[in-house]
């Protein structure tokens, strides 16, 4: 039986060919932030465990070490936690009285529901409309590939022309947007995610990108007590671990929030920030 | 079961994931992992008793996610993994593997010890195996001759190594 990850992969490599382990773990780490993209609810997370056990393994670790550690991680802890309960526990039978005094209340609630809905009806309320509207309006995902530079198409089939003609459409034009990535740095797709309150867009890169990840929530805050920096017209918060370069800061009522694999490229993809038209 | 009995099966099913999501993350800091690990399981531990439990994965990684990016904020150097990426081969030729010839060959029968394997790997597996321990053939040259991609050669051998590892501590035991 072949596993959900080598299926992914199979299909990655219809696009793009792997040759070597460099390369394949490229391939996963962008197929892990493809499921860093959707919300939570949505995300493959027996494909993320089978990822991230292949990208171990392929990264030279000792896997089987890193899980005995979590083993005596997991021990040590629930000791932790049983010795702090035995130090604060109440009486049992104390606790069984406080469990079955909810149910009252429970009842109660679930009785005002009822009447609330027969009298919804009786008011000429269709709730299953109304339910069906509330379910319509859950976030909307548009998924618009740049496989073919000339054309962006998205999944309903709405094609642009260019990224002001998408950024114009999808009512981000006030947005900063990368208008040109730095070299070494192609642009894969890009997702929108409509949460209501908000819009999420990702710019999904090709692996091995200098620009690993871009990301804005519009509006979105960013607050922070850290030191920030100047890059350009920005005051950003800037950070720097294992050779990832990042930034996150506020424009217009957006939050964006960036990585780039040097310096350069995250000052160049800042500075290249403009308008949709 | 009562919430305590609960809360512990949940520790025990969900730790071992979640400490390699965060060691990956966190980019091989064992001690950060644990800090953060701590995090997540003592805020899913005051908020049990309000808690959704019908998706309780989306939630432990939504809260690993919110901790980790506390954690990095606060820890500004990290230490890099055990193995540089640039000594993963890139080569056809030269790839590299975790797994190496002398483990499986080491004082022991070969002839025994590939019988033993051949009989515990799927009659395909074992030809991987074959093409990779037994005709020495470098990865680009299976996938030339199986016709496989690269990433489905890898895969199946991880797989297939992790497997003839455990025949091969049967012999040793």
């Amino acid at each position: 039986m072949v596993s959900k990850l080598e299926q992914k992969l199979t299909q990655y490599e219809k696009s793009t060919k792997i040759s070597n382990d460099k390369e394949l773990i490229d391939a996963i780490e962008w197929l892990l932030s493809e499921q860093d993209a959707l919300p939570y609810e949505e995300r493959d997370y027996d494909l993320i465990e089978e990822a991230l056990d292949t990208l171990l393994r392929l990264q030279g670790l000792d896997v089987e070490d890193i899980d005995r550690s979590s083993l005596q991680w997991t021990v040590a802890y629930l000791d932790g936690v049983n010795t702090q309960k035995r130090a604060t526990l109440d009486k049992p039978a104390r606790r069984r009285r406080i469990k079955t005094k909810w149910i009252f209340p429970l009842v109660a609630v679930l009785t005002l529901l009822l009447s609330a809905t027969v009298a919804a009806y009786a008011y000429g309320l269709d709730l299953v409309s109304m339910t069906a509207d509330m379910i319509e309006r859950l976030p909307l995902k548009t998924w618009i590939h740049n496989n073919d530079k000339d054309l962006i198409v998205s999944q309903d089939g709405s094609e642009y022309a260019s990224l002001d003609e998408f950024a114009l459409a999808e009512d981000i034009s006030e947005l900063l947007i990368p208008k040109v990535f730095p070299e070494g740095s192609a642009l894969k797709s890009i997702l929108v995610t409509d949460f209501g309150e908000y819009k999420d867009i990702r710019f999904l890169m090709i692996p091995g990108s200098t620009i690993s990840s871009f990301s804005i929530q519009n509006p979105g805050k960013f607050e922070t007590e850290l030191e920030m920096v100047a890059i350009g017209n920005h005051h950003v918060y800037m950070y720097n671990y294992d050779g990832i370069y990042g930034a996150e800061f506020e424009f217009q009522g957006g939050f964006y929030s960036i990585e780039a694999s040097s310096y350069d490229a995250l000052e160049e993809i800042i500075l290249g920030l403009e308008k949709g038209e | 079961m009562d919430d305590m009995q609960e809360y512990e099966v949940v520790v025990k099913a969900y730790s071992k994931p979640l400490y390699r999501y965060c060691y990956h993350k966190l980019c091989g800091d064992r001690c950060l992992t644990e800090e953060t690990l701590n995090d997540v399981f003592a805020v899913v531990y005051q908020k049990w008793d309000s808690l959704n439990k019908t998706n309780i994965r989306a939630y432990l990684y939504r809260v690993a996610d919110n901790c980790i990016k506390h954690n990095r904020s606060m820890h500004q150097k990290y230490y890099i993994h055990n193995r540089s990426l640039e000594e993963i081969s890139s080569t056809d030729s030269g790839d590299t593997l975790y797994c190496t010839d002398e483990y499986f060959l080491r004082d022991i029968d070969e002839d025994k010890a590939i019988e033993r394997i051949k009989v515990a790997l799927p009659p395909e597996d074992f030809k991987l195996f074959s093409f990779r321990y037994i005709h020495k053939k470098t990865l680009m040259q299976i996938v030339t001759e199986t016709g496989l991609p690269y990433s489905s050669v890898r895969l199946r051998l991880q797989r297939i190594e992790e497997a003839a590892k455990k025949e091969m501590a049967i012999i040793f035991t």
